[in-house]
């Protein structure tokens, strides 16, 4: 097709090497208007823009409205800031392998309508809201159910607009599974469950929403310091034969975790005969047997008997969280509303902002000023768009 | 301690955004990534052994860190220069791939050959944007599903029309390949694909030229009055361009 394989082999050899002499002489921004422009437009969208859209976006850059260049990018018809940039960047914080290679879900999907419609962000893990496919623009869409994705999947596989074909909806409207003090925004979609309720403990539903809404995963967290009276009877006091193990390492852990995963005791996921069937349920007033199971590890060990929670967390070197809400409570609503009262829920959205915008961790002066900005910005309206538009003028300012 | 090398932009960067069809690019004439950066820097300034870099780090300001043109360097001992890179670059991973190539070539991500090649080759292609992870078996992927987005627009008559403008391409290769109309194709594939008026870019005209030679010498023993070979020839040529580092980078 493109000419015999002698000659196509010697425009494709020595790639790598090039790549990264380009990556040492990087001119990524180097300070036009023009240049500045394309690159905010292609980080914001992921894909270049028409040279229209370059002129006038220029035209605002030399006037001196950055800030207004970059929201038109965020509002391009086209869409691809919701439908590629925030749909890869959302679809990380769905599994434990935070791999953006998953189907689009009702957790990805929301996220990308709040962004779009401004919903404060801090009501991302306690609201009763879902988004959903409007069927009138997305005509043969299956209906939405905690017991599959093929609502979702049908909108990925026909290259629905999800800019324009996502509605907000209240969950307990949608399902008779999920009564409105059952919902916790994002932590009772069927995405969240399917990533982090199903098999398991538990357990793994606090520790990933520590890790993704709070940028502190267990390994940070982990206190010895903290009393361990909430640890399950699931985990031994003497691994190895050596009680000193549980308390100088699984406890640092366990003491803060257990306590706070009680928040999902009514919840589970039943295993359908694909991922994308497993459907999440909620059983009020009855624990799930996995929060109870291998007593015998260790039989005086905590027993859950209700969605209760407790933080102890509050002192030690997690105080440093910045804990601004409640200390104890009952499911998984109160358990969100919770971390997003946090000092660290600012900044760590800040941080997700800036990592989508900059392709990388946020380490220079730069990029770290602007998380500290963009944090404090974004406490006081809780706008996730904003925050992403700051974080893009941030990372292609010169 | 932190050590800034500032690169020049010019040769090495021109090299990179001409290499997928810079046929006289050997390896000799590809600097090594170490051999470009000690070519600006003192030798000491870059961390090529287990030996630390003898710089005072009062030479060393730390707002030097941010520029976008240069590249921070972390003296490291025993580790490698690459991983300790900051970048301010990141490559476009496997859905902005797709999405890249359907923009610009107009071909909708669901024409069926398109589709087909991109189910197959999706699994090769990045999925971080860390330009740090793309790898050569990433750039075969990524030149395969250019192949067919190229294809497919070439010999779609109204797309190939519409991105030609008032290019004939139908006519067989004598006549659409003359030195003029070699240019005008280089010409129109380069600003249609990487853009145009952008400091970031090599000069069109340099860049048109290394696009016509690749034209040529894909015409090197082909029949000459073959409107396949125009076919085949332009969706080479395309594919050079749609498959290089501007578009992949961002």
């Amino acid at each position: 097709m493109i000419g015999n394989g002698k000659s196509q082999n010697k425009y494709v050899v020595h790639l790598t090497p090039a790549i990264l002499i380009m990556i040492f002489s990087s001119t990524s921004a180097l300070g036009g208007a023009r240049e500045q422009a394309a690159l905010l437009f292609n980080r914001i969208n992921s894909v270049p823009p028409s040279a229209l859209v370059l002129d006038a976006m220029a035209a605002k850059i030399l006037a001196g409205d950055v800030r207004g260049a970059a929201l038109d990018a965020v509002n391009d018809p086209a869409g691809m800031f919701y439908n590629l940039t925030l749909k890869d960047t959302v679809s990380r914080w769905t599994n434990k392998d935070a791999t953006p290679r998953v189907d689009l879900n009702d957790y990805t999907a929301t996220v990308i309508g709040m962004v779009r419609d401004d919903v404060l962000f801090n009501s991302a893990m306690s609201a009763d809201l879902v988004y959903i496919a409007d069927v009138a623009k997305a005509p043969g869409v299956p209906a939405y159910s905690l017991g599959n994705n093929a609502h979702y999947k049908f909108l990925e596989t026909s290259g629905a607009n999800l800019k324009n074909v996502l509605i907000p909806i209240k969950q307990s409207a949608l399902t008779t599974t999920l009564p409105t003090e059952a919902t916790a925004g994002l932590l009772t979609t069927r995405g969240f469950a399917a990533g982090f309720i199903k098999a398991g403990t538990n357990r793994a539903a606090a520790a990933f929403t520590f890790a993704t809404f709070l940028c502190n995963d267990m390994n940070k967290l982990a206190d010895t310091s903290r009393p361990d009276f909430h640890v399950r009877r699931d985990v031994t006091r003497v691994p190895g034969g050596d009680s000193a193990v549980f308390r100088n390492k699984c406890a640092g852990c366990h003491a803060g975790m257990d306590a706070l995963a009680g928040a999902f005791a009514y919840y589970d996921v039943v295993a359908g005969a694909t991922a994308d069937s497993d459907a999440l349920v909620y059983t009020p007033g009855i624990v799930v047997a996995k929060m109870n199971r291998n007593a015998d590890q260790f039989p005086d060990g905590y027993v859950t008997t209700d969605d209760s929670w407790t933080n102890n967390w509050l002192s030690g070197q997690n105080a440093a969280i910045g804990w601004k809400g409640a200390s104890y409570g009952a499911g998984a609503k109160s358990f969100g509303a919770m971390l997003a009262a946090t000092d660290a829920f600012g900044t760590c959205m800040a941080q997700r902002a800036v990592q989508a915008m900059c392709l990388h961790q946020p380490t220079t002066a730069r990029e770290l000023a602007g998380v500290t900005k963009i944090a404090a910005n974004f406490v006081k309206d809780f706008n996730m768009k904003n925050a992403f538009v700051d974080a893009a003028v941030t990372c292609t300012t010169p | 301690m932190r050590l800034p090398t500032k690169i020049g932009p010019a040769k090495s960067l021109m090299i990179l955004l001409a290499l997928p069809f810079a046929i006289q690019c050997s390896t000799a004439k590809v600097a090594k990534p170490a051999r470009i950066l000690s070519a600006k820097a003192p030798s000491s300034a870059i961390a090529t052994s287990n030996q630390p870099p003898a710089i005072p780090e009062a030479a060393v300001p730390p707002t030097q860190a941010d520029h976008q043109e240069t590249v921070v360097v972390q003296a490291n001992v025993g580790g490698n220069v690459v991983n300790n890179l900051a970048v301010q670059v990141g490559v476009r991973n496997f859905q902005a791939i797709h999405m890249t190539m359907s923009a610009l070539t107009t071909v909708p991500t669901t024409n069926a050959a398109v589709a087909a090649a991109y189910v197959e080759h999706n699994s090769a292609l990045p999925t971080e944007t860390d330009v740090k992870s793309f790898v050569g078996s990433s750039q075969v992927a990524v030149f395969k599903l250019a192949a067919e987005y190229c294809n497919a627009l070439i010999t779609d008559a109204s797309k190939s029309a519409a991105f030609f403008e008032s290019i004939n391409i139908t006519d067989v290769p004598s006549n659409v390949f003359t030195a003029a109309g070699s240019k005008a194709i280089s010409d129109i594939l380069i600003t249609k694909i990487w853009g145009s008026n952008l400091s970031t870019l090599p000069p069109l005209a340099q860049s048109s030229a290394t696009l016509s030679a690749l034209i040529s010498d894909l015409l090197i023993g082909k029949t000459m009055t073959s409107k396949a070979v125009t076919t085949g020839v332009l969706v080479g040529a395309c594919t050079a361009v749609l498959a290089a580092a501007p578009v992949t980078l961002y």
